[in-house]
C-alpha cells in the first residue's frame, strides 16, 4: 500500500493545470511525429528530446512519457495504414492490420489497436507500480559483477534478436560500442578517439547518433529509392468497434498484455518476442482462422497490446537497474541523464517523487490518448496524406535542428552528415541500427562496472563469475551464443529455408555462367 | 511451397540470406542475366555489407592504434583495456562480414558498376547540404538556413513543386519552430544579423 501513497503523491504533482497541459503536448506532438512513415517510437523520443532541454525535470519527464506513449500510438497507426513499420516490434500488427485496412475496414483496426494500447498501458502501468520498487529492492545488492553480466546478456540478446542475422546485429552493436567509446575517459582523463579535435572530447551525443542513423538514413533511402512523391489516401469512415469486434478483441487485449508485460521487463526483453508469440497465440485459439493472413482483428489487438504492454515492461529493467533493452528504453536513458538523473536502484529512493509523477503521467498520457485519438483518428490518418519529400524534407530540418541543439557545434552537423551516411550503409545491407543504439549508450556503463569489479577484486577477473547470480547469467549468455536461434521462435526455420535457396542458387549461377561462356 | 521448388525459382548467386531480399527480388525478377549487377537489390545489399565489414576492420585498426597510445594508470584494468577488447572484436566481425559477402563483390567487380546513378549523386548532394547547413548556421542564422535546408532537400527527393513554393512552405516550418523552440521553450536557436 505503500506504493500507492507514493503513486497518489505522483499524481498530485501530474495533475496540477500546468503539467495536465504538458501532457496533452506531449501526446499531441509524439502522435503526430510518431505516425509519419518510417518514423518509430524511438527516433520520435530522440527528435524531439531538445524540447525538454529547457523545462524542469518534472515536466520534462511528464512532456516525454506523453511523446513516448504517443509515438508508440501513431507509430502502431502508420504501420496498420501503410505497412512500414517504424520498428521491429510493430512489424507482427501491421501483418493483419494491413490487411484490414486495404478491405476498408481501416477503422476497425486502428480502433482496436487503439483500445488495445490503452488496455496494455494501463495494466502494465498498474504493473510498473508494484513490480518496480520491488525490483529496485532486489537490484540494490546488485554489484559491479552482476551488472557486468546483465549487460553482456543485454547486448547478446539485443544483436541476436534485431535484424537477420547473429553477426549483422553484432557488428551493429560493435558500431555502437566504437562511437560509446569516443572522448575522454572519465577515470584516467585521456582522450580516446578523438584524434586530437576538441569537439569529440565530450563524446558524440547520443541523439545526434540516433537521428543520424533512424532520421538522416531513412531520408536519404528515399532519395535512393526515388519514392519521394508517393502519397496516400485518407481513411474513411470512424474509429468504432461493433459488438462483434469487441466480443473478438478482448481476450486477445488480455492475452497479448499477458504475454507483453514479463517479457518485456526481463533484462533480456525487447518487445519483438512477445508480439510474435501474441500472433502466434491469437492463431492457434482463435474461432476464425480462415480469416488470418486476410486481416483478422485479433491478429492486430493481440500483438498492438502485446507490443504497448512491453513497452510499458521495458520501462522495469530501465528505472530499476538502468538497463534499456530496446533503442527506446535507450533514447530514454540518455533523457534521464540530461536532466542529472541515473537510472538505477538508487534512483526511486533518491528522486522518488519525480518517478512517481512520471509514472503517474503514464497513466494520464494513455487516457489523453485513447481520448484524443478515437475521435481524431481521421486528422492523423491526414498526416500521411502528405507527400513524402515534404515530411522528409522536415524531418531533415528537425533532425539538424535536433543535432545542434543536443551538441552545440557546428562539427556535430559534420557528424551527423557522417552518421546519416553511414546509417544509409547499414541500411542497404538489412544491418539493424538498434543495437547500435543500444550498444552507444551500454557501452561506458559497462566499462565503467567492468573496471569497478576489477579495482573489487584488486584485477583477479574471478569476481566476474563469483556469485550464483553471475554464474547463471553467463549460463544463459552461452546458451544463446551457442545454441543457434535458441531465442529466435521460428526465425531460425526461415532463416535455414533461405540458406536452402542460396545452396542451391549457387550451385545454378556457375552452371549458367558456364553456360554463357560456351 | 517445398523448398526443391523455390531452388528451381531461385535467382541465380544473387541471394543473401534475408527471406525479405529474396522475396522482395522475386516480386521484380531481373530481365537478362546479362543485366548489370546493381540492378539486383540483393547484390547490392550483399556487397555494401561486405563494405561495411571492410569500414570494421579499418575502425579496429583505428581503435586498436589509439589503445596503444594511452598511458597506463594503476587500475588493474586501464583506459586501453576495454577499447582493445572491442577492437578485437571488431576485427573478428569485419572480416567474418568481408567472408561472409565476399561472392558479391566479385559479382559486382565481375559484372562492373557502370556509370554512377545520378540518385547517388543527390544522396551526396543532400550530405553535402547538411556539412553547409553546419557551417552557415551561426552566421546566418536558423531561419534562412533552415528554409534553404528544406528547399533543397525537398528538391533532392523529388519535389514537384517550383522552388518559391518551398520556400514559403520551409519558412512556414521554420518560423512554427523558431516560435515554438526559441520563444515558447527557451531554447536559444543561433540567430543571423537580422535577429531571427
Amino acid at each position: 500500500m505503500d506504493q500507492l501513497n507514493l503513486l497518489m503523491q505522483g499524481f498530485e504533482a501530474a495533475l496540477t493545470p500546468e503539467n495536465l497541459l504538458w501532457a496533452l503536448l506531449g501526446v499531441t506532438i509524439g502522435t503526430a511525429v510518431g505516425v509519419l512513415p518510417g518514423i518509430g517510437p524511438a527516433l520520435t523520443v530522440a527528435l524531439l528530446l531538445p524540447i525538454t532541454f529547457r523545462l524542469d525535470p518534472a515536466a520534462a519527464l511528464i512532456l516525454f512519457a506523453g511523446i513516448y506513449y504517443g509515438g508508440m500510438y501513431g507509430g502502431s497507426t502508420t504501420s496498420i495504414l501503410l505497412n512500414t513499420p517504424g520498428e521491429s516490434a510493430s512489424i507482427v500488427s501491421a501483418i493483419e492490420g494491413n490487411k484490414m485496412a486495404k478491405a476498408g475496414r481501416a477503422a476497425s483496426a486502428l480502433a482496436t489497436a487503439a483500445l488495445g494500447s490503452f488496455v496494455a498501458g494501463t495494466v502494465g502501468t498498474v504493473a510498473i507500480t508494484f513490480v518496480a520498487p520491488w525490483v529496485a529492492d532486489f537490484a540494490v545488492q546488485l554489484g559491479p559483477p552482476e551488472y557486468v553480466a546483465l549487460m553482456v546478456i543485454a547486448f547478446v540478446t539485443v544483436s541476436a534478436l534485431l535484424g537477420p542475422s547473429l553477426l549483422k546485429g553484432a557488428a551493429s552493436l560493435l558500431i555502437g560500442l566504437t562511437i560509446g567509446l569516443v572522448g575522454i575517459d572519465a577515470q584516467s582523463g585521456q582522450a580516446r578517439l578523438a584524434f586530437g579535435a576538441g569537439g569529440l572530447f565530450d563524446g558524440i551525443d547520443v541523439v545526434l547518433v540516433v537521428v543520424g542513423l533512424f532520421a538522416i538514413s531513412e531520408a536519404l533511402g528515399h532519395v535512393l529509392a526515388k519514392t519521394g512523391r508517393t502519397t496516400v489516401q485518407p481513411v474513411k469512415g470512424r474509429a468504432l468497434l461493433t459488438r462483434d469486434e469487441f466480443k473478438r478483441s478482448w481476450p486477445a487485449w488480455l492475452r497479448g498484455t499477458a504475454l507483453g508485460f514479463p517479457i518485456g521487463s526481463l533484462p533480456a526483453g525487447g518487445a519483438e518476442i512477445p508480439t510474435f508469440l501474441s500472433y502466434a497465440t491469437e492463431k492457434r485459439l482463435s474461432k476464425h482462422k480462415d480469416e488470418f493472413g486476410h486481416g483478422a482483428i485479433e491478429g492486430v489487438a493481440g500483438p498492438e497490446a502485446a507490443n504497448n504492454a512491453a513497452a510499458a515492461g521495458v520501462l522495469v529493467p530501465l528505472l530499476t537497474i538502468g538497463l534499456p533493452t530496446s533503442a527506446t528504453a535507450a533514447v530514454i536513458l540518455t533523457a534521464f541523464q540530461s536532466y542529472g538523473l541515473q537510472p538505477g536502484p538508487t534512483l526511486f529512493a533518491e528522486s522518488g517523487d519525480l518517478v512517481w509523477a512520471l509514472i503517474a503521467s503514464l497513466y494520464i498520457g494513455n487516457v489523453m490518448l485513447l481520448v484524443l485519438n478515437l475521435p481524431l483518428v481521421k486528422v492523423w490518418a491526414r498526416v500521411l496524406t502528405i507527400p513524402a519529400w515534404a515530411i522528409y524534407a522536415a524531418v531533415v530540418v528537425f533532425a539538424c535542428l535536433g543535432a545542434y541543439s543536443a551538441g552545440g557545434s557546428t562539427t556535430d552537423l559534420f557528424l551527423l552528415a557522417g552518421i546519416g551516411a553511414l546509417g544509409l550503409l547499414l541500411r542497404i545491407g538489412d544491418i539493424p541500427v538498434a543495437p547500435a543504439v543500444v550498444g552507444l549508450i551500454l557501452g561506458p556503463l559497462l566499462e565503467q562496472q567492468l573496471r569497478r569489479a576489477m579495482i573489487l577484486s584488486e584485477g583477479d577477473p574471478g569476481i566476474l563469475v563469483s556469485s550464483p547470480l553471475t554464474i547463471g547469467l553467463w549460463i544463459a549468455i552461452a546458451v544463446v551464443l551457442v545454441v543457434p536461434g535458441a531465442l529466435s521462435l521460428g526465425r531460425r526455420r526461415r532463416r535455414i529455408l533461405a540458406d536452402r535457396i542460396e545452396t542451391g542458387a549457387v550451385r545454378t549461377v556457375d552452371d549458367r555462367e558456364t553456360a554463357d561462356r560456351r | 511451397m517445398s523448398a526443391r521448388r523455390r531452388e528451381k525459382q531461385a535467382l541465380p548467386g544473387l541471394d543473401t540470406t534475408e527471406v525479405r531480399t529474396v522475396r522482395d527480388r522475386r516480386a521484380a525478377p531481373p530481365s537478362s542475366v546479362a543485366s548489370r549487377a546493381v540492378d539486383h537489390p540483393a547484390v547490392v545489399s550483399g556487397a555494401v555489407t561486405a563494405v561495411v565489414g571492410l569500414l570494421l576492420v579499418v575502425a579496429a585498426i583505428v581503435l586498436l592504434t589509439d589503445a596503444a597510445s594511452l598511458r597506463p594508470t594503476s587500475e588493474p584494468l586501464g583506459p586501453a583495456a576495454f577499447p582493445t577488447i572491442i577492437g578485437v572484436l571488431l576485427a573478428v566481425v569485419g572480416v567474418a562480414l568481408v567472408a561472409v559477402n565476399l561472392r558479391f563483390v566479385l559479382v559486382v567487380l565481375r559484372r562492373g558498376v557502370g556509370p554512377v546513378s545520378p540518385r547517388l549523386w543527390r544522396v551526396l548532394g543532400l550530405l553535402a547540404g547538411i556539412v553547409v547547413y553546419g557551417v552557415l548556421l551561426p552566421f546566418v542564422g536558423f531561419t534562412v538556413v533552415s528554409v534553404a535546408l528544406f528547399v533543397a532537400g525537398a528538391l533532392v527527393l523529388g519535389s514537384p513543386r517550383p522552388w518559391w513554393r518551398l520556400a514559403l512552405y520551409g519558412l512556414v516550418l521554420a518560423g512554427v519552430i523558431v516560435l515554438l523552440f526559441d520563444r515558447v521553450i527557451g531554447l536559444a536557436l543561433p540567430a543571423g544579423p537580422w535577429g531571427f
